[in-house]
């Protein structure tokens, strides 16, 4: 789309990178386009970095053995330094060694990459003195601040079968991510790492906590563990989850309440 | 999904140095794994199995035994029985969609009703939008939200851009920009009540090349208005859900409401 950054604070700002669409709202009164350039040149980076679907970037050389860790760039350390952080948090239920890629390798960070420079790109409007604005990034959201005054984003949660509903709607304010898990957009393509099979047991997972990096991996996680990830997020500090199982039932962490929003109209509460 | 637990995650996280020797070790077993593969190809699958135990291997599997070769092939496979399974129902009802046939009878039947019985009332309308009959579903309550509700949607000091011609009471009809996806340009048309109130969103330039498009934009269409009639309901700032493609972008209800913010609606009430 030739969308054009906006000078305004008020139009959203639509980039097609990584596959997916990534919508920027910035509710800031002041807004240059320059940040917004640079974020949409850092996601182009991203894409160019990390994408396995691309055979000559540096994870597909990494996932064919091309290309060791010492000689792999600080940013790419960082990212598997992350992965390896959530494999061990998550007991290995998030391990980007153990996946079918779409270069053909068995490496695919992808679950954590997203998060992780989503996050980073809302740190560099943060540094351009932005303090309220949402980025979605197909359906993963990183926020800062409110949407106007001193009120709270307010995020639905897809419903997992009837997509033009909601399943629930969070108000988040300052600091807040969300991502979900599911497999009704691209089928059933998340994986247990250990088994190597397919995950199906729910019908969505949604994470939220401050940042969208452990977010977007520990909704892939979740969407693997099932229902015995409420169990597990106890020990996971910040964080809170709401589950969706395929009959309908929802569950979610004792925390979780707190975020829901309140006077939503055909949604259940 | 198997019976696996999944503990709390370890108290004591690994030093720096040690997760990067994992992480070079684990590549290398990567490499080594690939250049195994391909050295015995034609020979005996299972000859290959049993010997990646590196000396600082961490590696959390679950089930404590080897590591066994990785069924992604298979994985993909049943990835793709899965989500045929699982993204039938609703690909029958978009179907019977297209053929403007019973889809009061099919739209439901995706929904649980007791615990979602409030949103089956959120599709009813929907529904009847396309077939143009009032529709009663067995769970839904009798109050069905009507399409034409009261407008509430919120004006922050932004003006509509309204047409020269088009009377002041008259609804707006704004064009998004035109962009193209790998079956044609598609360009989204959002309508605007006269108090601002987000009333549709249409996907215009369909491309009907061949009966693939025709089915794909035959989907898309009635799926952007249903949506943004229920993100009116919601009153939401943004959406998450599973990744979408940048191709399923334009009919995600996240669309609708980037569409809705370009034309100067801050918040969808």
């Amino acid at each position: 789309m030739e969308t054009k950054p906006n000078d305004s604070g008020i139009r959203p700002f639509v980039e097609f990178v990584m596959g997916t669409a990534i919508s920027i709202d910035i509710r800031d009164d002041r807004a240059s386009s320059g940040p917004l350039q640079q974020v949409v040149a850092w996601l182009h980076h991203v894409d160019e970095v990390f994408s396995p679907y691309k055979p000559e970037s540096p994870i597909s050389a990494i996932g064919r053995g091309e290309l060791s860790f010492a000689d792999a760039s600080s940013e790419i350390q960082e990212v598997l330094r992350l992965c390896e952080q959530v494999r061990v948090d998550t007991n290995g239920a998030f391990d980007v060694f153990e996946l079918p890629a779409p270069n053909g390798t068995t490496f695919d960070p992808s679950g954590l990459v997203k998060g992780w420079s989503i996050e980073r790109a809302a740190q560099m409007l943060e540094s351009h003195g932005f303090a309220n604005f949402c980025i979605n990034a197909g359906g993963d959201v990183a926020v800062r601040g409110h949407s106007s005054g001193d009120v709270g984003w307010r995020i639905g949660i897809r419903h997992p079968e009837v997509d033009q509903a909601l399943a629930i709607v969070v108000e988040a304010e300052d600091r807040l991510a969300i991502a979900t898990s599911a497999t009704y957009e691209r089928g059933a393509h998340i994986f247990d790492p250990v088994t190597g099979w397919p995950v199906t047991s729910l019908a969505s997972a949604t994470v939220i906590g401050p940042d969208l990096t452990l977010a977007d991996a520990y909704a892939t996680a979740v969407f693997v563990m099932g229902l015995e990830a409420l169990e597990w997020i106890e020990s996971i500090d910040g964080y809170e989850i709401y589950l969706i199982t395929h009959d309908g039932t929802t569950h979610w962490s004792p925390g979780f309440s707190a975020y829901r929003a309140t006077n939503v109209p055909n949604c259940p509460t | 999904m198997n019976q696996a637990t999944f503990p709390p995650p370890r108290a004591n996280h690994a030093s720096p140095n040690s997760v990067d020797a994992d992480l070079a070790a684990r590549l290398e077993r990567l490499a080594a794994s690939r250049t195994r593969t391909a050295s015995t190809s034609n020979s005996s699958a299972k000859s290959s199995s049993g010997s990646t135990s590196g000396s600082t291997s961490r590696s959390t599997s679950r089930t404590g035994t080897g590591r066994r070769k990785h069924p992604a092939s298979g994985a993909r496979l049943a990835a793709l029985g899965v989500s045929l399974a699982a993204s039938g129902g609703l690909g029958a009802v978009f179907y019977l969609a297209d053929q403007s046939t019973s889809i009061a009878a099919a739209a439901p039947s995706g929904i649980v009703p007791a615990t979602n019985a409030t949103l089956n009332a959120t599709v009813a309308p929907a529904a009847a939008a396309i077939t143009g009959t009032p529709v009663t579903t067995q769970a839904a309550p009798a109050t069905v939200p009507a399409t034409t509700a009261p407008a509430v949607v919120a004006i922050e000091g932004v003006a509509i851009e309204v047409p020269a011609t088009a009377a002041p009471t008259a609804p707006v009809v704004v064009n998004g920009e035109t962009f193209s996806n790998r079956w044609g340009p598609v360009q989204v048309q959002a309508t605007f009540g006269s108090d601002g109130a987000l009333l549709s969103v249409d996907v215009l330039q369909t491309p009907a090349a061949d009966g693939k498009s025709v089915r794909i934009n035959n989907r898309a269409v009635p799926v952007l208005n249903q949506e943004a009639l229920t993100a009116q309901s919601a009153s939401i700032d943004t959406v998450s859900g599973a990744t979408y493609t940048s191709n399923d972008y334009v009919r995600s209800l996240q669309a609708a409401i980037d569409i809705a913010r370009a034309n100067g609606v801050t918040q969808i009430a």
